[in-house]
């Protein structure tokens, strides 16, 4: 089951789900942020104990996002990779290649310093600095005054929801300007930074898997 | 060399009576106890010295290896003897004084050498190409020695090992530390006698037992000094005019009472429960005493080292008049100059009041005077009960960890790091520890499957690397920068991350907790050590600061400082409040209390110890339940998270919670079903497990507790202080790792060791489970309260609020949108 709400943004109508993604039913575009495929590994590698079977959880959920949308294209806005090449890197090869159907897009974000060649061998993905497609500008890290409707991630937005006698919740969310879409972190090995909502922004947060609008 | 021809017997006496005699040369006289414990040790046993500090316990000790050392016809020199393990770095140099003196009184070629985490690394190297026949060291730096290759050659002719104040380690990670070292050092080294020194503690037969291991190979003995401290409580009350506060804890109100007691000696100390209030006193001191100004100083936790030694030195000296201070200068070396010691607020305990105490008046024979301020009314009576324990001489148990597997994986990538291990040897050996003699061989090497697989079966892919397998069958871990990084982070004492206050212009103040900090905004002015300090930013992990014009600041609150009453104190606690309940009161403090309680009488109750009080009241705000089981605050945190998760049972409900060490607090905006619970019987110990699993669900507590066993067993590294070490990469806050484990991973080790803990620690099960079986016994009183009573006003006003909501997460949220609305 993926929870979702539909929102408007850039005025196009958008999907945004529990599992942090958004799909736009127009374009069939899935928009993924904030992977950071191999940071388990690196961990690993250094002698820390974290199973390694979280990586699969990351594949098998985009697996059930492209199930259920059936994308044309999957657009990653960055941070799919983190850091240093090692050998997470070939479950995506092999993910890509699983999917040979569909296109997938990366934004390249501050963490994917891999080597060039390891994305050409990959022949269904493209890789951009930042991509103007259908009206919106795609970058990893959100624009400091857009003006165009600037889709990105990067900052893994998460918000702290606090009232009257109850604790504090922290929550990822999804972060909505009047120009700008910031998509939460989409990895599972990655945590959130709280945010702290302006006036006529939207937050939708995810609270044990539901959408939660709260502005 | 004592002569060929003489008896081993004989030739004891001689030496014994050689140094009797050096006891006499000095002026002293040996006392009984160093005599009985000089036997023992020459008979092979092993113990516990049981002495206060301050009455030649080092000696009792050094000179057991001394007379040894002098009745033996080949006395050893070479290789290292003897290993002194202090809790406290600022206590070596004067053991080392110590030993040394009786090592060169007696001209012995024997070398003393101190080894700790100020021990610069020539000196070091030093100490490693030639073993000093002496080592005064650490726990850490014990460990970090058997990180090194070749420690069994290092160790192989060592006799004696000495735990000097085993009571501050025994309750701590430190002390698991111990016995681990210990187990590896009984294989190496077979001529090894243990000896512990402790003082008083409630469990002292079982403080030998975790130290000398359960296998008793060798027959161990309690050695007991007949040396007796007396101390006399004295409470500062208020002149008949004031009143007390009902609730609040900082007692500046009686400040000015400080002063002629600051005045009449020549040096005091004034001991604060947390650094907050030491920071509120100090200040507060010189705004009603000027003239203080440059005779007073502060001394806890988060100043600057050198300005902690300038202190130390200078009360050392005489020049200060009065030092506010915390549990920061509970251990250490003696300050002669301190005649006074007073306690601002319920010391929690009765052990840390009559430690505190002991700071003033060394003079033997003489008593101790500490002067006792309440912070509120309630304490008071906290006051004679302290007297009371005194007299009676109880003291509170130090309860010792146990399987805490953290502690285990480090020490065993330690083994790894050096010579490695083979399992079935180390299991053998750590099987004769206390901590770990319930440990299953399973589960043991569950864990180093753990350690060396890093959690699941490898895969093709995974380059996980930690311990392999030597062509000898031992695990050793080959990574250069893995060992490198493992050594750094050896040590079980893990500090909240700190950020070094310093002026702009340069110059240390001290360390601040980031927590603090975050919350500040540029030109923000608070006071710390002493000062008021304008932020200007956080650069390179460094607070800068200026000094501020202004007149106020916040202070920072620092984190866990906060202790709850021991299970002694509370049990004395609710003896003396049945004497008021009964109308006896005794004594200045209790007539001071009686208006209290008699108002108490009136709006509800005053409880005796056969009795639950349960007090009713609706305000405003919504719908209280006060409970006063008079059991400490984390037993009260734990019992009104259960009581809040039953009666949501009942009904679903959204509690806000509140707790003293006196009592606890539902709050809820809808009516709370209490009367209908105690019917259906929800204050009970059954499913007590499940039923805390299920109330603590967001795991909030296990995961605060999880942020010690990350770091403890390498799951994170945080660098070290003051050097720049690159691991921004492998960087990941704890509090993410416990959630993907216990998500994915929920039979991880390390998970259920947090859990433990919560239990152990923070919930007190033990003492909750007691209280239950207390309460089988017990009335329950339920009153309907029209105005807030005495006893639960000051819970009401605790500002730390602990939630449970039984409703959904979810519905909450969406119920909590709808009241913003």
């Amino acid at each position: 089951m993926i929870n979702e709400l539909s929102i408007t943004f850039g005025g196009e109508r958008m999907i945004v789900n529990h599992l942090k993604t958004v799909f736009i039913p127009k374009t069939k575009q899935l928009l993924v942020s904030d992977i950071h495929l191999g940071k388990l590994s690196h961990f690993r590698r250094e002698g820390i104990g974290i199973p390694n079977a979280l990586e699969e959880k990351n594949f098998e959920r985009l697996a059930q996002l492209i199930e259920h949308y059936n994308p044309k294209e999957v657009l990653i806005l960055g941070d799919l990779f983190h850091s240093v090449y090692n050998s997470s890197w070939q479950l995506f090869d092999q993910f890509c290649n699983n999917f040979d159907t569909i296109s997938f897009v990366l934004i390249k974000g501050n963490h994917d310093i891999i080597k060039a060649s390891h994305y050409e061998s990959i022949s269904n993905l493209v890789v951009y600095n930042e991509w103007l497609n259908n009206g919106f500008l795609y970058t990893h890290e959100p624009l400091e005054i857009p003006t165009t409707p600037n889709i990105c991630g990067h900052i893994h937005p998460g918000i702290k929801i606090k009232a009257k006698s109850l604790p504090a919740i922290k929550a990822p969310c999804f972060y909505l300007t009047e120009n700008q879409f910031i998509l939460p972190a989409f990895g599972v090995f990655t945590g959130a930074m709280t945010l702290k909502s302006k006036e006529n922004d939207q937050v939708i947060a995810i609270i044990e898997n539901e959408m939660v609008r709260l502005k | 060399m004592a002569d060929k021809k003489l008896t081993k017997v004989q030739r004891e006496k001689n030496a014994i009576s050689y140094v009797e005699h050096w006891f006499e040369e000095k002026g002293w006289k040996a006392h009984a106890f160093q005599k009985k414990t000089w036997k023992h040790y020459l008979k092979g046993n092993e113990g516990i010295v049981n002495a206060p500090t301050g009455s030649g316990k080092t000696y009792s000790l050094g000179f057991a290896m001394l007379i040894e050392y002098l009745s033996s016809t080949k006395p050893q020199n070479h290789g290292l003897q003897m290993i002194w393990i202090t809790p406290l770095r600022a206590l070596s140099i004067e053991i080392k004084q110590s030993l040394e003196r009786i090592i060169q009184d007696f001209d012995i070629p024997w070398q003393v050498a101190v080894r700790n985490g100020d021990t610069s690394t020539s000196d070091r190297q030093k100490q490693r190409r030639a073993a000093p026949q002496i080592l005064i060291t650490t726990p850490e730096s014990l460990h970090l020695l058997l990180a090194s290759k070749g420690y069994t050659n290092y160790f192989k002719h060592l006799k004696l090992f000495v735990v000097d104040e085993w009571h501050e380690l025994i309750g701590s990670k430190r002390g698991v530390q111990i016995e681990l070292g210990l187990s590896r050092l009984r294989t190496i080294c077979p001529k090894l006698r243990t000896w512990g020194i402790s003082a008083t503690i409630g469990n002292l037969e079982e403080a030998m037992q975790v130290l000398l291991g359960h296998a008793e190979t060798r027959k161990q003995v309690l050695i007991k000094s007949n040396i007796k401290k007396k101390v006399k409580v004295i409470p500062i009350l208020p002149s008949e005019s004031e009143k007390l506060p009902w609730g609040g804890h900082l007692g500046i109100k009686l400040a000015k009472q400080i002063l002629p007691i600051l005045e009449k000696s020549t040096s005091t100390l004034i001991f604060t429960n947390t650094r907050s209030q030491a920071e509120i006193w100090y200040s507060h001191l010189l705004d009603i005493q000027p003239d203080l100004a440059g005779i007073i100083a502060m001394h806890h936790g988060s100043i600057a080292k050198e300005t902690r030694a300038w202190v130390e030195q200078a009360l050392h000296e005489g020049m200060l008049k009065a030092v506010v201070c915390t549990s920061s200068l509970d251990l250490g070396v003696d300050f002669r100059p301190v005649e006074t010691v007073v306690q601002i607020g319920s010391p929690k305990g009765i052990a840390r009041f009559m430690q505190r105490a002991g700071r003033s008046n060394h003079s033997p024979g003489k008593q101790s005077e500490i002067y006792f301020l309440p912070t509120n009314a309630l304490e008071l009576i906290e006051c004679s009960a302290l007297q009371d324990s005194i007299n009676q001489n109880q003291m509170e148990a130090r309860l010792p960890y146990q399987l805490s597997l953290d502690v285990l994986t480090q020490y065993l990538i330690t083994l790894g790091v050096s010579e490695g291990f083979d399992p079935k040897q180390t299991y053998e050996e750590i099987q004769k520890t206390y901590a770990y003699k319930a440990l299953t061989l399973e589960e043991f090497m569950d864990l180093v499957q753990f350690i060396v697989t890093g959690g699941e079966a490898l895969s093709g892919y995974d380059e996980y690397k930690k311990l392999v397998k030597s062509k000898e069958g031992k695990y050793v871990l080959e990574n250069r920068r893995q060992a490198m990084r493992h050594r750094l982070g050896i040590g079980t004492i893990v500090s909240d991350v700190v950020l070094q206050v310093k002026f702009q212009k340069g110059g240390m103040i001290g360390s601040i907790e980031e927590y603090f900090v975050s919350k500040l905004k540029r030109g923000d002015t608070f006071q710390f050590a002493g000062r008021l300090l304008e932020f200007i930013r956080i650069k390179d992990l460094q607070v800068q600061v200026k000094l501020s014009n202004k007149k106020e600041g916040v202070v920072p609150s620092w984190q866990g400082s906060r202790m709850p009453l021991s299970s002694q104190m509370s049990s004395v606690l609710r003896k003396k409040i049945t004497q008021l309940a009964n109308n006896e009161f005794k004594g200045k403090e209790d007539q001071f209390l009686m208006p209290l309680f008699e108002l108490q009488r009136e709006r509800s109750k005053i409880p005796t110890e056969n009795e639950l009080l349960i007090e009713k009241l609706k305000t405003r705000d919504g719908y209280h339940v006060f409970i006063y089981p008079f059991e400490g605050r984390l037993v009260h945190e734990g019992l009104a998270t259960l009581l809040a998760h039953r009666i949501g049972q009942i009904k679903p409900l959204s509690f806000s919670l509140s707790y003293n060490d006196y009592g606890f607090e539902l709050y809820s905006d809808q009516e709370i079903p209490i009367d209908e619970a105690i019917n259906q019987g929800v204050l009970h110990d059954e499913d007590l497990f499940n039923d805390m699993v299920n109330s603590i669900n967001s795991g909030e507590l296990a995961k605060r507790k999880f942020r010690d066993i990350a770091a403890i067993s390498g799951l994170v590294f945080k660098g070290y202080p003051g050097k720049n070490i690159k691991t921004k990469h492998i960087q990941a806050s704890s509090s993410l790792i416990f959630d993907v484990l216990e998500d994915n991973n929920p039979n991880n080790p390390l998970i259920r060791q947090a859990y433990d803990e919560v239990f152990q620690f923070e919930l007190e099960e033990i003492r909750l489970r007691t209280f239950f079986n207390r309460l089988k016994t017990m009335d329950i009183v339920i009153k309907q309260l029209d105005k807030y009573s005495p006893l639960s006003f000051p819970i009401m006003v605790e500002r730390i609020r602990g939630s449970l909501s039984t409703e959904k997460l979810i519905d909450r949220i969406k119920r909590l949108q709808e009241i913003n609305d």
